[in-house]
């Protein structure tokens, strides 16, 4: 017999009664963090609409005024940005926050149990909220500068979900890690700051050379954002064997995640 | 069968001066000679048994830090064992300490909504049961007000009222009976009372003997993370009033 056993017999509960449960969970927190973030802070309107609009202003001013960089022809520079800033806000907005989930919870974690990753799940679906945000204000800039949406558009939703499964998978494993070791929010944000660079955010595919280019198929969030912009704005081409390799990235990504995230689950109660 | 069975249960912490808990630290010592203070390991249970026969109630005291609040988190989950075996059979529900998983922040409303679906239920029934959660912790006119607000026994009236609305066959309770009013004491005995009725199993955690006297059937009593006794509740009762040098009752001022 082992050294340790650990266990809870419940009635069996219906799989569907529990599945709704956990959703309403994951729901009820994503709520609570969103609030929290529009009612409780006068910056939660900043984070969502005005940092990305100042960004995009002042690097449109750089990036193409400076450095003459160029996005999708025939797509205002501005955008172009603008668009990409609003995938790669999703992903690592979501992954800024994550970082902080479990830390953030300490009472409820050590005071209440449920499934610990349903913290990190309501985390990332409460960035959705900033994101449809962002996505209207697109919307609206679209509409001011007359750039008609690519006719591919519905390729999108499919992409949005596969971004979200890469995202999830990263925000397992940042806020696990964050629990033994604190400070992994500042690492964090100098990482994110050099993903961006090697994504094509500022810039799109076509103008990076074809010896390095091969590579960029490593980096789902770039390739995603990649095919995304040009769904939105562009003619929208997706290379189907570009998207298989993507979205079979991000399932192991995932699956990596939760695995990660079981391993150090049970240290979270004692370090709190 | 019994609900709840622990065997030979251990649950060790380490008390680190100087955990490596972020990456500069760690850093650091990579180059520094590891000056940690020493790591310092605690035995907060150490070979606690016991069981709770169906439809039993059982207490659990001690002074403090003898390792009460440890047990229930491994009971609930929260924390796993070092060692030893846990079995609990049925649905749980529990109040851990003051105000347990509640946001200051926030409304006494949300919070019964994301305190209950917690505990269990999904959300379309904790509406069902919201009416009959305020009106027994009698906040009506509190429920709107974000919980920093409220004092220690509407905390208290609050987390006992959604933590029993769950309907669970094993209620965990610690320590919170104790800060409510007198009137709400009562209220809260005569829920346990109706609860055992139904046969949910109590675990209670309290300082007050009265309480333990009122709601257990057997009492565990733990020192140092070790049980002392394990029995009857007036037998372990009568021990540790005797052991902490408080009165008896019949003797009282004699
Ligand atoms: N996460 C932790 N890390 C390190 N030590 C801990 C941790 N949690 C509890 N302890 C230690 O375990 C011991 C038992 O704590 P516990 O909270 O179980 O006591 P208790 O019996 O509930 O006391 P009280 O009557 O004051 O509530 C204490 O000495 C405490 O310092
Ligand atoms: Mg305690």
């Amino acid at each position: 017999m082992s050294k340790i056993s650990v266990s809870f017999v419940e009635e069996k509960e219906h799989m569907r009664h529990r599945l709704t449960r956990y959703c309403d969970l994951v729901t009820g927190l994503a709520l609570r963090d969103v609030k929290m973030r529009y009612q409780l802070s006068v910056l939660g309107l900043y984070w969502a609409v005005l940092n990305p609009l100042l960004m995009t202003a002042v690097w449109s001013f750089v990036f193409s005024k400076i450095f003459r960089a160029e996005g999708i022809k025939g797509v205002p520079y501005v955008v172009f940005l603008f668009c990409g800033l609003t995938f790669w806000n999703l992903f690592s907005n979501s992954l800024m926050t994550a970082v902080n989930c479990l830390t953030g919870n300490a009472s409820l974690l050590s005071k209440l149990y449920f499934p610990r990753v349903i913290l990190p799940t309501s985390s990332v679906m409460a960035r959705l909220v900033d994101f449809a945000f962002s996505l209207i204000v697109l919307a609206i800039l679209m509409v001011i500068y007359r750039v008609t949406p690519g006719c591919k558009l519905y390729w999108l939703p499919l992409l949005i979900v596969i971004e979200l499964v890469f995202t999830l998978g990263l925000a397992y494993i940042v806020s696990a890690v964050n629990v033994l070791y604190r400070d992994l929010g500042q690492i964090l944000s100098v990482l994110l700051t050099l993903w961006l660079y090697i994504s094509p955010v500022i810039y799109t595919l076509e103008q990076v050379p074809p010896g390095i280019k091969d590579y960029f198929i490593c980096n789902p969030v770039g390739e995603l954002i990649y095919m995304e912009v040009n769904v939105v704005l562009g003619s929208g081409v997706v290379d189907p064997a570009a998207l298989g390799v993507t979205a079979l990235i991000s399932a192991g990504v995932f699956l990596l995640g939760l695995l990660v995230f079981r391993r150090l689950e049970s240290a979270f109660a004692e370090v709190m | 069968m019994p609900v709840i069975e622990v065997n030979g249960l251990c649950k060790k912490f380490m008390l680190r001066a100087d955990r490596a808990d972020s990456f500069s630290k760690m850093f650091n010592t990579l180059f520094r000679r590891a000056n940690h203070g020493e790591d310092r390991e605690f035995w907060a249970l150490k070979d606690v048994s016991f069981s709770v026969p169906e439809g039993k109630s059982v207490g659990v005291i001690g002074v403090n830090g003898s390792g009460k609040s440890t047990l229930l988190k491994l009971l609930t989950g929260t924390l796993r064992p070092t060692k030893g075996h846990i079995t609990v059979r049925g649905k749980r529900s529990s109040l851990i300490e003051l105000g347990a998983g509640f946001h200051p922040d926030f409304s006494g409303r949300d919070n019964v909504y994301l305190n209950g679906m917690i505990l269990g239920m999904s959300r379309a029934r904790v509406k069902e049961k919201f009416e009959e959660i305020v009106a027994f912790a009698e906040l009506e006119q509190f429920i709107d007000v974000p919980v920093k607000y409220y004092s220690s026994g509407m905390q208290a009236r609050l987390g006992f009222a959604a933590a029993t609305a769950v309907e669970p066959d094993i209620l965990i309770v610690d320590e919170v009976l104790a800060v409510g009013d007198s009137s709400f004491q009562l209220k809260c005995l005569s829920r346990i009372r109706e609860m055992q009725g139904r046969g949910v199993s109590i675990v209670l955690v309290s300082h007050g003997m009265g309480d333990i006297e009122a709601v257990c059937d057997e009492v565990l009593w733990l020192h140092k993370g070790e049980a002392v006794m394990f029995g009857n509740t007036g037998d372990v009762v009568r021990e540790y009033r005797v052991n902490q040098g408080l009165p008896l009752p019949g003797h009282a001022g004699a």
